[in-house]
């Protein structure tokens, strides 16, 4: 206890000072040189057409990313995102195809998608079982639901208007990666400017130190895995805007590109560290890679390997970092 | 003494219940499938009960794991059935090995025993009827070349392979066929390296989105599953390049043949599923018959253009549910 006491809390610190503006600014410069190679090998990639296609290619992953960013910054893991993409894609596009109007479709979707996080917090907090283990059931629950309620088959024939919201432009810029900009701005005031942001970052130091300087674990352990699966929930109705169809497969393994994203993006599974930046950056390093492996053609097993070997040398340097830090 | 009764009452009964099997009694074939979550083999399913459905004397009863991934489950369902007798058994076994054991001790006792679409280790199968993945993955590639010589197109420049997913041997078999089929057809096209997507839709728009973009010259684009084939689809309605760009795909589902219709798939190759369960049954009681079978019978791919789609034969074959009779 005493050891948990001591190390964790200053961890927390670390990131939210300086260690977490380096990580930044590591990324960044992978980033542009990403950029500045894949600009210099292919004359598509810098053109508007093929950045807007990465835009909206990485927006569904980076807005998963930031609602299990701050799962993660609790200490704790969400693997039920993937399966939340499906059942709101699916609940979503059923109901539309009964008649139901999208204003009123999506926003029930998104409470149905936020219940099943609260349903996480519950089986976490009050039954006492690991996040891990919680979010793993819920995933097989949830995609057992979606099979069921879609017969295993595509949901298609949706409106006109709602394929619109996903495919469409505003001044030129895809309305998806807008939505992700704004849920990444309405992510750094929490995380930053809130003291529910602030609770997240202890609870991820140590729940005993949070259950002591009197933080509400309960509200805050059903309020971080709804906000994930809400963000989840908002993902899987831009997925299947879209495709223009609710796909019962849909999202399958996304919660592993999330967490990817977000340890990228200076995440720690030991919680307290990440950022909202860093998790943006980590999604769209990850879909740059893809994106410019296809466009050169480079050999799709050769790709993984490199998304890997990225994942293992971003921690493998913040690891690094943080010990030089510690002992600076 | 007491033995000798007992077995004589057996053997009697058993003439009994041989002898009036194609007389009164209904001769009863277990069909046990992959998996009962998809429409494949629910199509098998409902070629097979349309056969009972037709021939008097004849019953089937069906079973299957939910998922494709529930090997064990399969097997004892398959061990149950062949404990519990009936004439005959038709399955497609999930795994090419687990199944052997309980197969063969069903051909010992005298329950033929036909595999389909998936071959099992073992020689003591009545009959293996299966779709020669190969050969469709080499008429897909012809079909292309095809259309495109119907457009008045130069037979060079770039096709792209968009794959479901690495390292599954149906969809090696197609990938094959249809390199192969390329090289023979049209050597002048260029297959560019094979793009994997997980068997994601959104992945697979993704991957189709960036080959159109970056590849000027692309001709034509194999999507090797219906997940791939709806993907490829939605991007080349969207760019407009539908008739620049020959796309043909395997399967069939509601969107495929949406999008066949559209004119954004040129061609679909599609397996008989319902013929599979069809002819499974009939193989069944071909050889209780006495029928010698052959060891494999290949139960074939075809093309569906939009030409064709609205004819019957082809109409069947993209709905097989469809065909089910009330």
């Amino acid at each position: 206890m005493a050891n948990i006491m001591e190390t964790k809390p200053r961890q927390g610190i670390a990131v939210l000072g300086k260690y977490n503006i380096g990580t930044s600014a590591t990324l960044l410069a992978i980033v542009v040189v990403l950029f500045v190679f894949l600009s210099l090998t292919s004359a598509v990639f810098p053109t508007p057409g093929n950045l807007s296609n990465l835009l909206r290619q990485t927006s569904i992953n980076g807005i998963i990313a930031l609602g299990m960013l701050m799962v993660i910054i609790t200490a704790g893991i969400d693997l039920s995102v993937g399966a939340v993409v499906a059942i709101a894609g699916i609940v979503n596009a059923l109901m539309l195809q009964a008649g139901v109007s999208m204003w009123v479709s999506i926003p029930l979707t998104l409470v149905i998608g936020a219940a099943i996080g609260v349903f996480n917090g519950i089986l976490i907090h009050e039954v006492s079982i690991t996040p891990f283990i919680a979010t793993l059931g819920t995933l097989t629950i949830v995609r057992g639901l979606v099979m069921i309620m879609s017969g295993a088959r595509m949901v298609a024939n949706l409106p006109k208007e709602f394929g619109q919201i996903a495919s469409g432009d505003i001044f030129g810029i895809p309305s998806m990666f807008i939505i992700w900009m704004a849920l990444f701005l309405v992510t750094v005031f929490l995380l930053n400017y809130t003291q529910l942001g602030r609770n997240f970052f202890i609870i991820g130091s140590s729940k005993e130190v949070a259950r002591l300087s009197g933080i509400r674990l309960r509200i805050n352990m059903y309020t971080v895995y709804g906000l994930s699966s809400l963000y989840a929930a908002l993902a899987g109705i831009l997925l299947s805007s879209r495709l223009s169809m609710g796909v019962p497969t849909a999202g399958i393994s996304y919660e592993l590109d999330a967490i990817a994203a977000v340890v990228i993006g200076g995440g720690s599974l030991f919680g307290a560290a990440g950022s909202a930046i860093g998790a943006v950056l980590g999604a769209i390093i990850m879909q740059t890679i893809r994106n410019g492996g296809n466009l050169l053609g480079i050999d799709p097993f050769a790709l993984q390997v490199i998304i890997g070997a990225l994942i293992l040398i971003a921690v493998g340097i913040d690891q690094f970092r943080m010990r030089r830090a510690e002992k600076g | 003494m007491k033995k000798l009764i007992i077995g004589l009452c057996a053997a009697t009964a058993l003439a009994l219940v041989t002898g009036s099997a194609f007389a009164k009694d209904p001769v009863e074939v277990t069909v046990i499938i992959k998996a009962t979550n998809s429409e494949f083999w629910q199509a098998v399913l409902v070629g097979a009960q349309n056969y009972a459905k037709e021939h008097e004397g004849v019953t089937v009863t069906t079973n299957g794991p939910p998922s494709e991934a529930d090997i064990e489950q399969q097997v004892s369902i398959l061990e149950d059935t062949v404990s519990r007798g009936p004439h005959g058994i038709v399955i497609s076994s999930t795994s090419s090995e687990a199944t052997v054991p309980a197969i063969e001790r069903a051909m010992d006792q005298g329950i033929p025993v036909v595999t389909i679409d998936n071959r099992v280790k073992t020689d003591k199968v009545t009959s293996f009827l299966a779709t020669d993945n190969v050969a469709g993955g080499k008429m897909a590639a012809q079909q292309m070349v095809e259309q495109l010589k119907a457009a008045g197109k130069p037979l060079e420049g770039k096709v792209a392979l968009i794959s479901s997913m690495a390292g599954v041997q149906v969809l090696i078999d197609r990938d094959t066929g249809f390199e192969e089929g390329l090289k023979e057809y049209a050597p002048g096209l260029t297959l560019m390296t094979p793009r994997y997507v997980n068997n994601d839709i959104f992945t697979a728009v993704n991957t189709a989105q960036d080959l159109v973009l970056s590849n000027p010259d692309l001709v034509g684009i194999f999507a090797d599953n219906n997940t791939t084939g709806s993907g490829v689809a939605k991007v080349l309605s969207e760019t407009g390049k539908q008739d620049a760009i020959v796309a043909v795909a395997f399967d069939s589902d509601p969107q495929e043949v949406e999008a066949l219709r559209s004119g954004a798939l040129k061609a679909l190759v599609v397996q008989d599923p319902y013929g599979m369960g069809y002819k499974g049954v009939d193989s069944v009681i071909r050889a209780l018959a006495g029928e010698k079978l052959p060891a494999y019978v290949d139960t074939g791919a075809n093309i569906v253009t939009k030409a064709n789609m609205d004819e019957e034969t082809y109409k069947n074959l993209l709905d097989p549910l469809g065909r089910a009779i009330k």
